[in-house]
């Protein structure tokens, strides 16, 4: 079962964006970043570490790199940088960044 | 090649005065800044925050001209804009919506701001641990509020977030300090001089006097602090407070220990920099005009130690009018008096 957000949503803002959250369609303020989204929506974890440990959104200003995120198929977006897009696809990364290897002849 | 006569880094308090008084002297200026808009994190979101919402105090509202005056055709702004190199030849190397761009300057000035201190006990990277600072964030720009949080560490922003949540109706579930009555009576030699800023003192004391009559739990002196995870996502934080060991279980844990200068660019760069025992924190070395030992590459704001906003704005008015001296465009008279009346407001800071 998904844990409840830890916070509350005061202030309501009517433009709305569509977009799938961890396999989930959602619907948020225009002009929300990711982060916000993700910790009003529910109290779920962004992250898993390559050691297993999980992991949230920590300063949400851009330095700690807690709050990666795969964003339309990019991994390592910090999600407290971006605001939300319609019809983003946006998926918990679970280990490291994998880098796709090109093998040409 | 020169494309601006001068690259500001960073759209906050500093950053923004510096803008709009070059750009008022003719100078073109390129402003970049990694956030969606300008502000900085003190004035995050004031755009959008205008209006009905009055939780964030009379001093977040003054930000609203420092955002107006960057608007100016002599002003380049870009948002969401990654720097991630600059060079002593006054280079910067940065992207932009997933492409990177050169742009070269006579002069560079860094307004890159504070971050907070990282303050690590046992627990504190466990989701349910997040910094005060990044929960003012929230409320400013997206409107959600810290439900039932502990907020622990010391520093100003810990009494600031504690009566913005308690306006906004979601006051803390408990404050707990980590300052100790000797921590205390040290800082009393710098009474004298936090006499002459009587504003900051008396808006301190009714911090206190709000949480106070908020009646929300007050825990001194805690120390041997550790965060455990609980059932349903919440924290288990544990702590000694006057020799006992108490626990508090909560959603969310907000901690902070006070700010630091933002110096990874002035480091990366070459900078000298030195350590400063009272803030306990590395800052760059500048002399009284914000210049550094690099030619042209000047630090303004709280990334050259930290004053608060207020200050960051008259440092960023003193880099930009020591600039348009150098670069002839305002006379000697001017730029004499200018500093002169600049300097006797940055003494009371």
């Amino acid at each position: 079962m998904k844990p409840d957000s830890k916070f509350d949503i005061l202030v309501k803002n009517t433009k709305d964006v569509n977009f799938t959250l961890f396999g989930e369609a959602v619907t948020a303020p225009k002009g929300s970043t990711l982060a916000a989204v993700i910790l009003s929506h529910s109290g779920d974890t962004f992250r898993q570490t390559e050691t297993g440990a999980l992991r949230s959104a920590f300063c949400m200003m851009g330095v700690c790199f807690e709050c990666l995120v795969e964003v339309n198929g990019n991994q390592n977006t910090q999600s407290c940088m971006i605001l939300i897009e319609d019809k983003m696809v946006v998926k918990r990364q679970v280990g490291l960044r994998q880098i796709e290897i090109c093998e040409n002849d | 090649m020169t494309d601006y006569d001068i690259i500001i880094i960073g759209a906050g308090p500093a950053g923004m005065s510096a803008a709009s008084v070059v750009a008022n002297g003719g100078l073109d200026v390129l402003l970049l800044d990694e956030q969606p808009d300008a502000g900085g994190q003190v004035y995050r979101n004031i755009k959008q925050n205008e209006t009905e919402q009055n939780w964030f105090g009379n001093d977040y509202s003054s930000g609203k001209h420092l955002v107006n005056a960057i608007n100016c055709n002599k002003i380049t702004k870009y948002f969401n804009a990654t720097v991630w190199r600059v060079e002593k030849n006054k280079r910067v190397i940065w992207s932009h919506n997933g492409e990177s761009k050169i742009s070269a300057a006579s002069h560079i000035v860094l307004a890159t701001g504070a971050q907070e201190r990282p303050f690590p006990f046992p627990g504190w990277t466990l989701p349910g641990v997040m910094t005060v600072g990044s929960a003012q964030i929230l409320m400013k720009s997206s409107g959600i509020f810290p439900k039932e949080a502990v907020l622990v560490g010391s520093g100003p922003l810990l009494y600031l977030v504690a009566t913005q949540m308690i306006d906004a109706n979601c006051p803390p579930k408990a404050l707990l300090e980590t300052q100790t009555l000797r921590m205390m009576m040290n800082s009393l030699i710098h009474l004298p001089k936090a006499l002459l800023n009587m504003k900051s003192l008396i808006k301190g004391f009714m911090f206190i006097q709000k949480i106070k009559s908020a009646g929300v739990p007050r825990y001194k002196s805690v120390s041997r602090l550790k965060a455990q995870s609980s059932e349903n996502g919440s924290i288990k934080f544990l702590f000694l407070h006057k020799g006992i060991r108490r626990s508090l279980t909560t959603k969310l844990l907000l901690i902070h220990q006070g700010v630091i200068p933002s110096t990874e660019i002035s480091r990366s760069i070459g900078v000298d920099h030195s350590w400063n025992k009272s803030q306990l924190a590395f800052q760059p070395i500048i002399d009284k005009w914000g210049k550094t030992n690099i030619d042209g590459i000047y630090i303004a704001g709280d990334c050259a130690g930290i004053n608060g906003s207020n200050a960051a704005v008259l440092y960023g008015k003193k880099v930009a009018t020591k600039i348009l001296y150098e670069t002839g465009k305002v006379s000697f008279y001017f730029y004499t008096k200018q500093s002169l009346c600049i300097r006797t407001r940055l003494f009371f800071y």
